[in-house]
């Protein structure tokens, strides 16, 4: 009842192994490549322009807008990073609906690897923006003796984005798991559609902090548009 | 729930693969319009602006023109209102001459006319006094009038004042010649008569009798360059002024 995607183990040599969280993650990423690929080698500048075009600018400009709202920043540099994990975090929610198919954010080890990734991006970003010792320096702030905090604060920063993601997307199927038991025709339709919902919510937030938490890492006399 | 570390750690690398390629195929492309159309919007207003500067422009050298003409219209206008009116007076003056001219004109060929038909009135006056005296002297005295005139103009030689005398008498002497002129021809006695009354003045070589149709009715006595006559212009003039009186 509990599928979790990394059991899934469609190939193995070693170490190295294929299982259904990855499989799944290459389907959302040719899903997303391939679907922009297809929009975007006919772009047209001028109008009229296609629904796809027009979907896609929306989203790039909303989220352009979410990141300049929260960073004060010029949100170019922060696009790529944000932009895919909405998209892809979204992307694989929403897919939760097709039967058949296991979310790769279901995994715990997906959403660690996305906590990760922010993670390492928050003092890169810091680093790149105001250089290494101005970005060390901060840990000590207000003082040395703030230094243990500062770096526990960091990592459990990072493990709470892990647990919350996987834990939204987790229990949405576990609750449908358990549903489908007891009541097995109506309600877990239900509760897939609030799954959406929760699915869209979880990308959003997941951006959002994953954002907050870059831009926090600069220090606010930095932040200038 | 365990944690595979391997799938993190692949899944890590699947997440910046896909973020170097939708950052290739997505993020870069639809930017790049985004800032193309922007860019085209900008170009397209910023070419809106000029050509509303322009056309403003345009607005206003068009406003200044219509001034500088509806200007131009009232002072044509006025300019020609006031050449109208001066041709007007001037128009107005030459015929204001020209009628003084014509109504001179006209008084001149009046007043000649008047002299004209005095003249003739004159000569019709004398031709028939003079055929009514010539009657009623032919009547009276068996005499002709032409007789008559060339008596009285005898006795008026012989009546001269003697200052005219003397100066009569130098005339006669002085030339060879003495002329009588008369309107109708003389006979032999009317001639021997004068004949000896300019030889009792003065002795004269010779005596020459002229005709002239333009005196009325007298007789002239032409010699050393002047004359001493008789007609009855005085009395028709006379005659002439009391006929035209009315006249004028």
């Amino acid at each position: 009842m509990l599928n979790n995607p990394d059991q899934i183990i469609l190939w193995q040599y070693g170490i190295f192994k294929i299982n259904a969280t990855l499989a799944f993650t290459w389907a959302v990423m040719a899903l997303l490549v391939g679907g922009s690929f297809l929009i975007t080698r006919r772009l047209s500048v001028d109008a009229p322009i296609s629904r796809f075009q027009n979907l896609l600018e929306v989203i790039v400009v909303e989220v352009n807008k979410q990141i300049g709202e929260l960073s004060q920043r010029q949100p170019e540099r922060y696009l790529p990073l944000i932009g895919t994990l909405f998209l892809f975090i979204f992307v694989s929610n929403v897919l939760a609906v097709v039967p058949g198919f296991i979310p790769p954010t279901g995994s715990l080890s997906t959403t660690t690897a996305l906590a990760l990734t922010v993670f390492i991006a928050v003092p890169v970003y810091g680093i790149y923006r105001v250089g290494l010792w101005r970005y060390l320096k901060q840990y000590c702030q207000p003082n040395v003796f703030m230094l243990p905090f500062n770096i526990i604060g960091e990592l459990s920063r990072t493990l709470a984005l892990a647990v919350r993601l996987y834990g939204n997307i987790m229990s949405g199927s576990v609750v449908a798991g358990i549903l489908l038991s007891i009541t097995p025709l109506f309600f877990p339709i239900a509760m897939q559609v609030l799954g959406l919902l929760t699915g869209t919510i979880q990308a959003y937030i997941f951006s959002i902090l994953a954002m907050v938490y870059i831009a926090s890492a600069t220090p606010k006399s930095e932040r200038n548009l | 729930m365990a944690i595979d570390w391997f799938t993190v750690g692949a899944q890590m690398i699947n997440f910046l693969i896909l973020i170097w390629l939708l950052k290739k195929f997505l993020y870069r492309p639809i930017i790049k319009a985004m800032a193309s159309r922007e860019q085209g919007l900008v170009d397209r207003l910023q070419g809106v602006e000029t050509q509303m500067s322009e056309a403003e422009q345009l607005k206003k050298r068009y406003e200044v023109s219509l001034q500088q003409l509806d200007s131009d219209k009232d002072n044509i206008l006025a300019e020609a209102r006031r050449q109208a009116e001066t041709d007007r007076t001037l128009q107005l003056q030459s015929l204001n001459d020209e009628m003084q001219l014509k109504k001179h004109q006209f008084s001149e060929e009046m007043h000649q006319q008047q002299q004209e038909l005095g003249g003739v009135i004159n000569r019709v006056i004398a031709e028939k006094t003079l055929q009514l005296g010539g009657k009623i002297l032919s009547g009276l005295a068996d005499q002709s009038l032409e007789q008559q005139i060339v008596e009285h103009f005898l006795q008026n030689l012989a009546k001269l004042p003697d200052a005219e005398q003397s100066v009569l008498q130098q005339a006669l002497s002085q030339d060879d010649t003495a002329t009588i002129i008369s309107r109708f021809p003389l006979n032999e006695t009317q001639r021997s008569k004068i004949r000896s009354r300019v030889d009792q003045l003065a002795p004269v070589r010779e005596m020459v009798f002229e005709l002239d149709n333009r005196l009325i009715c007298g007789i002239t006595l032409e010699a050393g360059g002047r004359s001493w006559e008789w007609n009855i212009e005085r009395y028709l003039a006379e005659l002439e002024v009391e006929l035209l009186k009315p006249l004028e």
